[in-house]
């Protein structure tokens, strides 16, 4: 059943980047920690005009990253009102979720320096 | 931790399943009107923008899919997934879902109560810090050949000094007894103790305090008790204020000085007491002076000295055996005694040894049912699996996968046999307080207690499911590997082995089923010879009623002939419908005894002294039992008291002291009386219980010797309603008549002749409930298989009938089947049921192992069964039209 969604999964464009597992949780965190608390919608446009549409993101997909992060009591979701007087779920980052972006941002460097440095060395 | 936390998150997620989900919608919804405003306001139109909005999302369900599976536990909601299916596709078959689930209830549930039972009596330990160094103390007197486990208090003294291997010892003795309530009598059972009895089995107050060493050490100093918890809350209210109350038991004035804790077991664990008082007391409130040797009756335990163990502490008390002996005064009734002691870990025996031999009996019976149970739930879902045998191929071929299959249909043994678990366990409560209940009825000397015990009913029920389980595996796992191309072409890839599973199961339901009816016909004809034993006397239509002393202490004491007794007598003769009414005591078969020695006055006589048993009996008792008289004369209105003291014997005691003579004009002494003639004689008659060898029996003149309280037998014309009428009457005659007296019981002879054989009874019962409940499992499964051999050979039945086979031709094909299981059965079944009988031997009264009666019945009632299962469906095959049969496929 876990297989369901990446075989059904769109894969409209080869030069789009399809998201490594779990760097979706650390773009979310990071995300939110610059823009302050952001409803799903949000994060979700702010992504598209970062990556400037190189990310293939389904807006629907970032459910299931949010809904491991606020688990893992790293984000906290309240329900409030859009500036267009919409109502929307607004997720922050916790002090923990700030501790976990530290350790993962870290983690991350480590191994994409790791990937960048075994690449150069190759070529 | 993280994932700690995780964990229960989802968890919490699955059980508000719902909750998550309308969140989930809500927050989808408003993330879609986000999109569409952001749509619109790029120009486009509402409608047209919603469907954009919808386009940039992507798939919505595949969405909440993905979060559903991120948020909470896939393969536990497949589980639950697995169970409702398993439900929907139960329901389509209600009468196999009855059978199984019925059958399971069945065979859990009796083992459920029948395990309680043996727990409670056979396995469980005292709830004190190290059981194992609790013994039990007896007396053997090799003189007597007997063993008693009960001691005067002066013996109890000698024992508990004996500190060089016991700890410490505690004695009690236990005593029906009327509690005054307000002046209302109840009926209690009231234990009396020594002062080392609540510290010795570490009891707590639950109010006030527990009796103590000082309570106990001067006879008489302190009149006080101790309510047990059930009591207080029952008689009392559970009043807090009772403490430093007066109450009345037996007309003595006891003050309260404490509650027990609830949780207080004492020495027995199967027997529950309502007041506990010191041993001190038990001259004034049980007429039997503590410091006398001549009264026995005070059982002990005893805590060895840490180190000594059983053995030791036995050979050591029978060195000291002499000891304490010459310690004693001379001449006391347990003179000679070696003192012995065995293992007490589970409390005082007063049941466990006479009970273990049937407890095991019926466990072994119960096993059986259950497997028998589970064979038959094994057999209906292979049937059933076979039946659907195009079904499991079509899902197969349509891709389901062999262990997606296997899953579904261990989910529905998973349902049946947790559904049967349930109202197993509802029948099991039921049944234990039905038992204790037969066990108990009307007998107050008998009150075995037995609280079903949560974590023992857990282990059996989770054998029992687990059992169960196992059955259901194999079909299960059989129709997993369901051949798809052969099974949609019309045959069975389930097949052969399948039907050849089938009928060794039978087999061994019959067999089984062989041994349990066997076994119950054992226990039926005993109980028969039980119920046909010759008394003596004729106890139809007979009715008892006890009556005791009420009032002040001076009341329990024995008086002679009272003019209140006799004005009752005269009036309950009087009574429409009396035959004939007379008093006695104590009352034949009512569990009471008065024995003493006698001595005769004439040279004659010979040997000097016999052990008698005693019986007052008024005018009219001969005739209202209807005993007959050998010789002589019966009681007659000239034996007053201050007259010649009479006597009437039977035969046993004449032919033991005067063998060869007439014993008519003869004299002897007894019971504290002198130079008794013999007037009468009579035969052999049960004096208390059923099952005793003849005896001697000295019938003394109830109006010429002293006596507290009395029975009055009453011979009615009519059984029944009359009887009960004549009980309502006479109480308003000892109310109005005989103040000084209550009723305090009321049975018919028959009643108490069946408490009597109480455990026999029980026993027939059960042996008869497991025995049907077997027999009639093994028959549904014969049922099942020849109705499932009936659809399956449909084609071959109408060849049959198309080539001239006749309808008796067509039955008798498939009785054949069925009697060719139940001969084999048979042929098994018996010789294994002959072996176990042996175990039962002890139990059994005059049936032998091999009783040819059991056997014939057994065999020809299975025959029958057997024969009459088969038909129902062979019939069915009677009416197979053999021109569809043969366009069925």
């Amino acid at each position: 059943m876990p297989s369901k969604g990446q075989t059904k999964a769109p894969d409209k464009a080869q030069e789009r980047i399809r998201i490594l597992q779990g760097t979706l949780d650390l773009i979310v965190l990071r995300t939110l920690a610059s823009m302050g608390p952001q409803h799903a919608y949000g994060i979700a446009t702010r992504l598209q005009q970062v990556s400037q549409d190189l990310l293939n993101l389904n807006q629907g997909t970032l459910y299931p990253a949010l809904v491991r992060l606020e688990q893992q009591g790293w984000i906290a979701g309240t329900w409030g009102q859009t500036e267009s007087h919409r109502e929307a779920k607004f997720y922050a980052l916790t002090k923990a979720g700030q501790k976990a972006l530290g350790r993962q941002t870290e983690r991350w460097r480590q191994v994409s320096g790791l990937v960048e440095k075994l690449l150069s060395e190759e070529s | 931790m993280r994932s700690c936390r995780r964990f229960f998150s989802r968890l919490d997620a699955f059980f508000h399943c719902g909750r998550a989900e309308r969140e989930l919608r809500r927050e989808i919804a408003a993330h879609l009107t986000l999109l569409a405003d952001d749509f619109e306001r790029r120009g486009m139109l509402p409608e047209e923008a919603r469907r954009a909005a919808l386009r940039a999302y992507g798939g919505v369900e595949q969405a909440k899919e993905l979060h559903r599976d991120e948020r909470s536990f896939v393969w536990l909601e497949q589980a639950f997934q697995d169970l409702r299916h398993a439900c929907r596709g139960l329901a389509r078959s209600p009468a196999f879902v009855a059978v199984a689930v019925l059958s399971l209830a069945f065979g859990i549930g009796v083992n459920a109560a029948i395990f309680t039972l043996v727990n409670a009596i056979l396995l469980k330990n005292l709830p004190v810090p190290d059981p194992h160094r609790i013994v039990q103390l007896s007396a053997h007197i090799p003189k007597a050949g007997i063993d008693s486990s009960g001691f005067s208090f002066p013996v109890y003294r000698e024992l508990r000094r004996r500190t060089e291997i016991v700890a410490d010892i505690a004695g009690f003795t236990g005593s029906a007894a009327v509690l005054d309530v307000n002046g209302v009598p109840r009926k209690i059972d009231l234990q009396l103790v020594t002062g080392s009895y609540f510290p010795f089995f570490g009891g707590r107050p639950a109010l006030g305090r527990l009796l103590d060493e000082e309570d106990d050490r001067v006879e008489g100093a302190h009149p006080v008790c101790v309510l047990s918890y059930p009591a207080w809350k029952i008689h009392f209210g559970g009043d807090p204020h009772v403490l430093g109350q007066t109450i009345r038991i037996n007309g003595i004035p006891l003050r309260i000085v404490g509650v027990a804790g609830s949780d207080f077991v004492g020495a027995e664990l199967q027997r529950r007491y309502d007041v506990w008082a010191p041993m001190a007391v038990i001259h004034d409130l049980l007429h039997r002076p503590r410091e006398s040797p001549n009264y026995g009756g005070i059982s002990a335990l005893a805590r060895l000295r840490p180190g000594i163990s059983l053995r030791k502490a036995g050979a050591r008390f029978e060195a000291a055996s002499r000891a304490i002996e010459d310690a004693l005064p001379r001449r006391h009734p347990q003179a000679g005694a070696i003192y012995q002691v065995r293992d007490a870990s589970k409390g005082f025996d007063r049941w466990r040894s006479t009970l273990h031999d049937p407890l095991l009996i019926l466990l072994g019976a119960v096993t059986l049912v259950l497997l028998v149970a589970c064979a038959n739930l094994a057999n209906l879902a292979l049937a059933r699996n076979h039946e659907r045998g195009r079904e499991f191929a079509i899902k197969l071929a349509l891709g389901i996968g062999r262990w997606r299959l296997f899953r579904e249909l261990l989910a529905e043994t998973v349902v049946l046999t947790f559904g049967g678990g349930a109202l197993a366990f509802l029948l099991s409560l039921a049944l234990t307080r039905f038992l204790l209940a037969l066990f108990n009825a009307g007998a107050h000397s008998q009150n075995l207690h037995v609280a079903p015990d949560a974590s023992i009913l857990l282990v059996t029920f989770g054998v029992c499911l687990l059992t169960a389980l196992i059955a259901g595996l194999y079909p299960a796992w059989q129709a997993s590997r369901t051949d798809p191309a052969r099974d949609l072409q019309g045959e069975s890839s389930q097949g052969v082995r399948g039907g050849l599973i089938r009928r060794l199961l039978i087999l061994a339901q019959v067999t089984m089923a062989v041994v349990l009816l066997f076994g119950a016909g054992l226990f039926v004809h005993s109980l028969r010879n039980l119920n046909m034993i010759d008394l003596g006397y004729d106890i139809q239509r007979v009715l008892t009623v006890e009556l005791d002393q009420r009032g002040t202490a001076q009341m329990f004491k024995p008086v002679t002939a009272p003019p209140a007794l006799a004005a009752v007598l005269a009036r309950v003769r009087q009574l429409p419908g009396v035959a004939s009414a007379a008093f006695s005591r104590p009352g034949v078969l009512s569990g009471g005894f008065m024995i003493a020695g006698i001595r005769t006055t004439d040279a004659s006589g010979n040997p000097p002294n016999i052990q008698t048993s005693f019986l007052l009996a008024g005018t009219g008792y001969l005739a209202t039992l209807r005993i007959p008289l050998l010789r002589g004369r019966d009681f007659t209105a000239v034996d007053r008291p201050g007259g010649n003291l009479v006597a009437i014997v039977n035969q046993y005691l004449a032919s033991r002291i005067w063998p060869g003579q007439d014993p008519i004009g003869k004299h002897f002494d007894g019971w504290n009386l002198k130079n008794i003639e013999v007037v009468g004689l009579i035969g052999y008659t049960k004096y208390q219980d059923v099952r005793e060898q003849p005896r001697p029996i000295a019938i003394l003149a109830f109006d010429q010797t002293p006596v507290v309280g009395a029975s009055l037998e009453i011979r009615s014309l009519g059984p029944g309603l009359e009887q009960a009428r004549i009980e309502r009457e006479v109480r308003e005659i000892v109310k109005s008549t005989a103040p000084d007296y209550q009723v305090s019981e009321v049975a018919t002879m028959e009643l108490m002749r069946d408490n009597l054989i109480a455990q026999d009874r029980l026993l027939a019962f059960l042996a008869t409930l497991f025995g049907v409940l077997g027999t009639a499992l093994a028959l549904v499964g014969i049922y099942g298989l020849i109705s499932y051999a009936v659809t399956r050979r449909t084609r071959e039945v109408g060849v049959r009938v198309s080539v001239g086979a006749q309808p008796g031709d067509v039955v008798w094909m498939f009785l054949r089947e069925s009697l060719t299981l139940v001969a084999a059965g048979m042929l098994l079944g018996l010789p294994l049921a002959l072996v176990l009988a042996r175990f039962a031997r002890g139990l059994l009264f005059e049936v032998s192992a091999a009783d040819p009666a059991g056997i014939g019945a057994t065999l020809s009632l299975l025959m029958l069964g057997g024969l009459a299962a088969a038909f129902v469906p062979a019939r069915r095959a009677t009416r197979i039209d053999p021109m569809q049969a043969l366009r069925h496929e």
